[in-house]
């Protein structure tokens, strides 16, 4: 009887410390991957801070700037150039707009020539 | 036969005995195996204690960035590494030393060597690898080499607001402006930013506004080039808040090279040095008068003869010789005028007034460059009479703007200030200078000073400028000189609810072709702040409101500049 109960006893303690040493092993890989995702997380907050650095740096006021009278016809607003709500009926240029012909769809020729 | 077990240890009859210890012990460690069993179930069942360990909070926090106005980066750390050496733990120096000068052309052979000499466990080869180089050094393999990580405070956007930011040294130490500030009258401030639970830091957000700020630098440079002067600074405030929305002083430097910044005439001229401010502070002086009820727009003074007090003869840059009504004086900045109505106000009065509004004391804002005004040591009538237009005394070119905008927002002064601010925290601190009434007045000559004074090229088209020049004379060698001013103007926009302050500066320019010889303020400083209200008031929201005159002349102007161009191509 006793026998019986020690041999039941030393093979529960034999499981006990089998599951636990597997327990113990898969936390830690838990851990290792933690910490390498942690570390890849830090990684990449850090890229990211470094690019948003590097936005500003080309984002600079002076540098758009410069692009701008390269690239663009943009100028300065002039007072001249903004109209008042109430006056916009009568302030806006008469342009003579190209009818187009009713069977056309500009749109659509647009795309076509995207496509 | 077995014997039994008691017999053969010969306890015999104490058998019973025997069995009643066992027990008890047996009970004992079960109880211990409990008591362990318990607490092991309570420490994984109940949630952990949060508290960091020691050592964890006495972990250096990083700088915070900063960001302006509208977020955009203005100051970040960055991680970089740094190559260091521990000499003890060193076996070759010889082909350390060759190994690392070979691969990394900057590293001088001879201070290499005598620093791997030291006996010494820990010493820095080099501050900021680039991942290149570290590479390179660390495929090397040398022993008792290695990286750390330090952070290097990058400044993305270059010179722009380069006076406000400051600089840091190469171990993050704040060393000038907001940087120091930081570290140092700040720093309950950084602590108030930084979030222990994520070990995250918020933004130290500027009241500075980048696109502002690039605006006035670059008509500044533009001014200084045209006017050829020596030096130039300028800052365009917020009325309402007392917010700095853009700060410049040039020659300027490049905080990622905090060298420059030591270099003579970078220094930050706007709030780091004194100026007498000439006539600008005519307009203090005005403001004292009539809201004392010394006298009224319709009092007349008598400039037809040089004010002589003991040895002294105060005169007009342009004499009028008869007189004058208030708004006259204000409009042909006459000093007589102005040195009459401070007299009337009286010695006392004038003092307290310009303690009132802060001109006697030294103003702090955020940044640590903040002199000291240089006052006279005695308090005469000659004192009164030459501070009433600005000289005699010198104070921060952005005291002068803080009052300036304290006299055209209703009268309430409010030290300025670079973190962004609302109106509710800014009338916290505001102090009442003058009645609304007089704030009312003092718009109106603003207004008619650009209309018809001295200051006429400050209207940009639409935009109601009001304004105010001076053209102090420079003290050389102890004396007052004819040839070196320094020019400077105040003005504000849109007149009929000021909403932006702006005060340039310029420091001896010279005439040029289109001014016909003169060098005075209304030739270079105003028609610099011209462009400059025309450039950012789009920008700050400002709707420009012509008048038919103004329209009329915009058109011809736009009709020729289009046919100048076509005639161009």
């Amino acid at each position: 009887m006793l026998r019986v109960l020690n041999i039941i006893l030393v093979l529960t303690v034999l499981a006990a410390a089998f599951t636990i040493y597997s327990l113990e092993h898969e936390t830690r890989r838990g851990e290792r991957r933690i910490a390498e995702l942690k570390r890849g997380i830090s990684d990449e907050q850090e890229m990211i801070r470094l690019l948003e650095a590097e936005w500003s740096n080309l984002t600079r006021p002076r540098r758009i700037e410069q692009l701008a009278h390269q690239h663009l016809e943009l100028k300065p607003l002039s007072p001249l150039q903004l109209v008042e709500a109430k006056d916009v009926d009568s302030k806006l240029p008469l342009r003579p707009v190209a009818e187009a012909p009713p069977d056309h769809d500009p749109i659509a020729d647009m795309l076509k020539v995207l496509q | 036969m077995r014997k039994a077990p008691a017999d053969l240890l010969g306890l015999g009859s104490r058998d019973l005995a025997g069995r009643r210890r066992i027990r008890l012990v047996m009970l004992v460690f079960s109880l211990i195996f409990l008591v362990i069993a318990g607490k092991l179930a309570w420490l994984s069942l109940m949630p952990r204690d949060e508290k960091l360990p020691a050592g964890a909070e006495q972990q250096k926090m990083p700088r915070p960035d900063i960001v302006d106005r509208n977020g955009e980066v203005l100051a970040r750390d960055i991680r970089v590494a740094s190559l260091y050496a521990e000499p003890n733990k060193l076996i070759d120096i010889d082909e350390a030393v060759e190994l690392l000068t070979a691969n990394v052309p900057d590293l001088d052979a001879r201070e290499l060597r005598r620093k791997l000499s030291l006996d010494r466990s820990f010493i820095w080869l080099k501050r900021q690898v680039s991942p290149s180089e570290q590479q390179l050094i660390h495929d090397l393999g040398i022993p008792g080499i290695g990286f750390r990580d330090e952070t290097l405070r990058v400044y993305p956007r270059g010179r722009l607001a380069a006076h406000v930011l400051g600089y840091v040294d190469v171990d993050s130490h704040g060393l000038a402006g907001i940087e120091k500030y930081l570290d140092g009258r700040g720093a309950l401030f950084t602590a108030s930013l930084a979030d222990p639970a994520s070990r995250t830091l918020e933004p130290v957000q500027l009241s500075i506004d980048s696109r502002i700020e690039h605006a006035l630098a670059d008509e500044l440079q533009k001014a200084i080039q045209h006017y050829r002067a020596e030096a130039g600074g300028g800052v365009v405030l917020d009325i309402a808040t007392g917010e700095v929305l853009a700060m410049a002083s040039l020659p300027d430097y490049n905080p990622n090279r905090p060298l420059e910044a030591q270099q003579k005439d970078a220094g930050n001229r706007m709030t780091g040095g004194v100026y007498e401010l000439g006539s600008v502070i005519k307009a203090v002086t005005f403001a004292m008068a009539l809201d004392l009820g010394v006298c009224d727009f319709n009092s007349r003074y008598d400039a037809r003869f040089p004010l002589v007090i003991g040895h002294s003869r105060i005169g007009d840059f342009h004499p009028e010789g008869r007189f004058l009504t208030v708004p006259e004086i204000f409009t042909y900045s006459s000093n007589i005028g102005t040195a009459k109505m401070a007299l009337d106000v009286g010695i006392e009065r004038h003092q307290a007034f310009l303690r009132k509004v802060g001109l006697l004391d030294r103003m702090q804002t955020e940044l640590p460059e903040a002199a000291a005004p240089l006052l006279p040591a005695r308090w005469s009538t000659i004192t009164t009479v030459t501070a009433a237009f600005g000289h005699g005394f010198a104070v921060q070119p952005l005291q002068g703007a803080a009052v300036a905008a304290a006299l055209l927002n209703g009268g309430e002064l409010m030290t300025p200030t670079f973190l962004k601010r609302d109106r509710e925290a800014a009338a916290a601190v505001a102090v009442r200078i003058i009645k609304p009434e007089t704030s009312r007045k003092l718009r109106d000559l603003f207004r008619l000073n650009v209309e018809k004074g001295t200051a006429t090229k400050a209207d940009a088209p639409g935009l109601r400028v009001g304004g105010k020049t001076g053209t102090a004379e420079k003290v050389i060698n102890g004396r007052y000189s004819k040839n070196h001013r320094l020019n400077s103007f105040v003005g504000a926009f849109p007149m009929d609810d000021p909403r932006y302050l702006v005060l340039l500066m310029l420091d001896e320019p010279q005439a040029v072709p289109e001014s016909m010889g003169f060098a005075t303020a209304g030739w270079n400083a105003v028609p610099t702040a011209a462009k400059l209200i025309a450039r950012i008031a789009p920008l700050l929201g400002v709707e420009p409101a012509l008048t038919a005159d103004e329209r009329d002349k915009l058109e011809k102007a736009t009709a020729s500049a289009r046919t100048a161009s076509r005639t161009a191509h």
